[in-house]
């Protein structure tokens, strides 16, 4: 897809999410009237369709494009699983797929025991398996609600799951690259929200007064605040990093898993350190439900841990340097963007 | 703020990398110098310096009229990068080539550049910064250092400290003030010179750091004749260039790339026994220092496009320096429970080294507190 066709995908969605009701996206889970509404008019947009192949009446995009939209979507706190159908819509016209229309989890295929991210929003969950990709129905009865968790996320029961689609998966794809390819989903959401996070606490604290001036004017929180753009910037720059990998080899290489971990490995300890910060720098306001620095944080801590935690790809990364003959970090630090 | 440019190395970027690690191989081979933790400041050797002009690789970016090598801004990261992760002896030319050659070429006379830029770019003219005074350090604006004019130039009088390598350098940047202070605006009135070290009434003293190094120096001015075109640039834009000279300054790559010579050497002692505690301290490493370089590499990008993006490169200084001395604890971390007899030779002496240099890296070139409130400042808090 030309730069200049998703520069203005990114503007219309920009604009579709700027005008969207609060309640859209503002919501523990499930469905509901405001966020159906704004899901119609996503669709008929073509949104969802952004990685499937022109063939398939989609747009074509990469999942570098499709980290672009999550990114927006991050940012706007969308209470919709509209990441992960672009991925998984992705994922299905890989294997040759025409994709239905409807709204479609990722289960993590190398840890079967996670609980499935907004399982309660979505008609559908896709699923690797060996050597193909499979599209199960998924109802709100074969779900188990993950308690205090965001946008739905529930485990399932291990009962139904009737197959709408099967595909074939072409060679790169397995359940390594699969779940890589979800992992980057959530290193560019981390990122997109991150970017809010920084903006609100900004604004709060420059309008917050506390011993007679705004608390933005207090050396202290200007660190929390430094501390909170520099961890942003880093994240960005860790998915811009992957999203070159992945522009410059559709095909999934060792190299872009590698980019890919990086991205999810820096992305999740920036959420560590951005979401202590900006909390501090909140006080007891951002300890609150309503206040909108949670419906941020709150996410940022469930995609930390979903597709691989930053603690079990750094594990991984590192086992591969270790287990080299001559292990040598150098090689890979300077590796060619 | 948090957009890097993307810098593209071509295959001419590759072919020299390669050229490099040829160079590095055979000099490490022959035993032409040991890797030393912060290199860039603590490992001066002038002749390695020498041989790095033979090879074209000082002042690469400058134009080839004044002895450079009219090489797009991609060459010189990759040769100072080599050069970094190897611990190769760079600190002699570091700051001549970094920052002081870039600034006599846009601010200094024609002479200046003819007489001054090639013998850099060969690796046989050295230069140390003159900010920080004994009363004046991270408030910058405070310096007593004064210039007055006379008939045939400038009188230089005052004191410059934490000068690294004025001991064997031939020329320093002085910041003084030229003119008063306009009220609380201290920033007016300050102007640059390049001085001669060589001339009458200088007297350079060594100080030696932590680690027993004398690797910087202080240095008095007493009433020292100056020529009239030892003022670089223009007269009371001491501030502004300034600046300009620490963009240069903050966002290298050996802003991250300090400890990474040592953690290298100790790799495989700690792959040989590896597990998933050790396994993840190097995954997280990578991942940190490989996402710090594409943000240097924006920088340098900017920085060839014409633009000054000095608050990104106290982003990239901040979160570099913060790793640096993070690199360090995980490796003690890393290494604790493997014996010391299993250890590579001579690795106590450099991890020692590396421990003993970590308080300067988030002090030296503006500190964390400094480079955190310019930070804050770009974002409206100030």
């Amino acid at each position: 897809m030309e730069q200049s066709d998703l520069a203005m995908i990114a503007d219309g969605l920009e604009r579709i999410l700027t005008d969207a009701p609060l309640e859209a996206m503002d919501h523990a889970g499930g469905v509901d009237a405001h966020s159906d509404a704004l899901w119609n008019n996503l669709s008929e947009a073509g949104y969802p369709k952004l990685c499937v192949s022109q063939e398939h009446g989609g747009f074509g995009g990469t999942f570098a494009d499709a980290a672009s939209l999550a990114q927006i979507v991050a940012r706007h706190a969308v209470a919709l699983p509209l990441t992960d159908t672009i991925f998984a819509s992705g994922l299905l016209s890989e294997c040759g797929v025409e994709t239905p229309d409807l709204r479609i989890a990722i289960a993590d295929p190398l840890d079967p025991s996670a609980p499935i991210p907004h399982a309660a929003q979505v008609d559908a969950v896709l699923r690797c398996g060996e050597g193909k990709v499979t599209l199960e129905r998924l109802s709100e009865t074969e779900i188990i609600p993950q308690a205090k968790a965001e946008d739905g996320a529930g485990f399932w029961s291990g009962v139904g799951g009737d197959v709408i689609a099967e595909g074939t998966a072409p060679g790169w794809l397995n359940a390594r690259s699969f779940q890589a390819i979800a992992a980057f989903s959530r290193a560019a959401s981390m990122a997109g929200a991150l970017e809010a996070v920084l903006s609100l606490t900004l604004s709060y604290t420059q309008e917050r007064e506390q011993f007679g001036r705004p608390l933005a004017k207090f050396q202290a929180i200007q660190h929390h605040l430094a501390d909170i753009a520099c961890e942003t910037a880093a994240s960005m720059a860790a998915v811009e990093m992957a999203s070159d990998a992945i522009t410059g080899d559709p095909l999934c290489g060792t190299y872009i898993l590698d980019e890919i971990a990086i991205a999810k490995i820096r992305c999740g300890e920036a959420v560590s350190r951005v979401s202590a910060a900006a909390h501090q720098a909140h006080g007891a306001m951002g300890f609150t439900r309503e206040y909108a620095l949670g419906r941020y944080t709150r996410r940022l801590w469930q995609w930390q841990d979903e597709f691989g935690s930053e603690a079990l790809w750094a594990e991984r990364l590192g086992s591969n340097i270790l287990a080299e003959e001559s292990p040598v970090l150098w090689p890979r630090i300077s590796r060619p963007i | 703020m948090f957009n890097f440019p993307r810098l593209e190395f071509d295959a001419s970027a590759d072919s020299l990398r390669r050229d490099v690690r040829t160079f590095l191989d055979a000099e490490l081979a022959s035993g032409g110098f040991v890797p030393a933790a912060d290199c860039w400041v603590s490992a001066a050797d002038p002749e390695f310096s020498r041989k790095m002009g033979q090879h074209g690789w000082l002042g690469m970016t400058w134009p080839t009229q004044y002895g450079g090598g009219d090489r797009p801004v991609a060459h010189r990261f990759v040769v100072t990068e080599e050069m970094l992760a190897a611990g190769a002896p760079v600190a002699a030319h570091w700051i001549a080539d970094r920052q002081t050659g870039s600034h006599i070429l846009r601010y200094g006379t024609e002479q200046q550049k003819r007489e001054i830029l090639p013998r850099i770019a060969a690796g046989e003219c050295f230069t140390a910064i003159g900010m920080s005074e004994p009363q004046a350090g991270s408030d910058l604006a405070a310096i007593q250092t004064s210039a007055q004019r006379t008939d045939n130039g400038w009188r230089l009088s005052g004191r410059k400290i934490w000068s690294t390598g004025a001991h064997y350098s031939q020329y320093m940047i002085v910041l003084a003030r030229t003119s008063p202070a306009e009220g609380r605006n201290r920033q007016v009135g300050l102007s640059q010179f390049l001085v001669d070290l060589s001339l009458p009434g200088i007297d350079i003293s060594g100080i030696k750091d932590l680690g027993g190094t004398p690797h910087f120096n202080e240095t008095l001015f007493d009433n020292v004749d100056l020529p009239a075109d030892a003022l670089l640039g223009t007269e009371g834009n001491g501030w502004a260039q300034c600046m300009g000279e620490l963009t240069l300054e903050r966002s290298g790559p050996e802003r991250f790339l300090t400890s990474l010579a040592v953690l290298e050497q100790a790799l495989p002692t700690i792959a040989r026994q590896a597990d998933s505690r050790r396994a993840s301290e190097v995954g997280s490493i990578l991942a940190n220092l490989r996402v710090l370089r594409r943000m240097s590499l924006g920088i340098a990008q900017m920085l060839e496009d014409g633009e000054s993006p000095a608050t990104a490169a106290s982003v990239v200084k901040e979160m570099g320096n913060r790793l640096e001395n993070d690199i360090v604890a995980r490796l003690r971390a890393m290494l604790a429970g493997i014996a010391r007899s299993d250890w590579p030779d001579g690795f106590d002496t450099l991890l020692r080294e590396a421990v003993l240099h970590l308080p300067s890296n988030t002090l030296r070139g503006g500190t964390t507190e400094i480079l955190r409130g310019i930070i804050a400042r770009e974002m409206g808090m100030r």
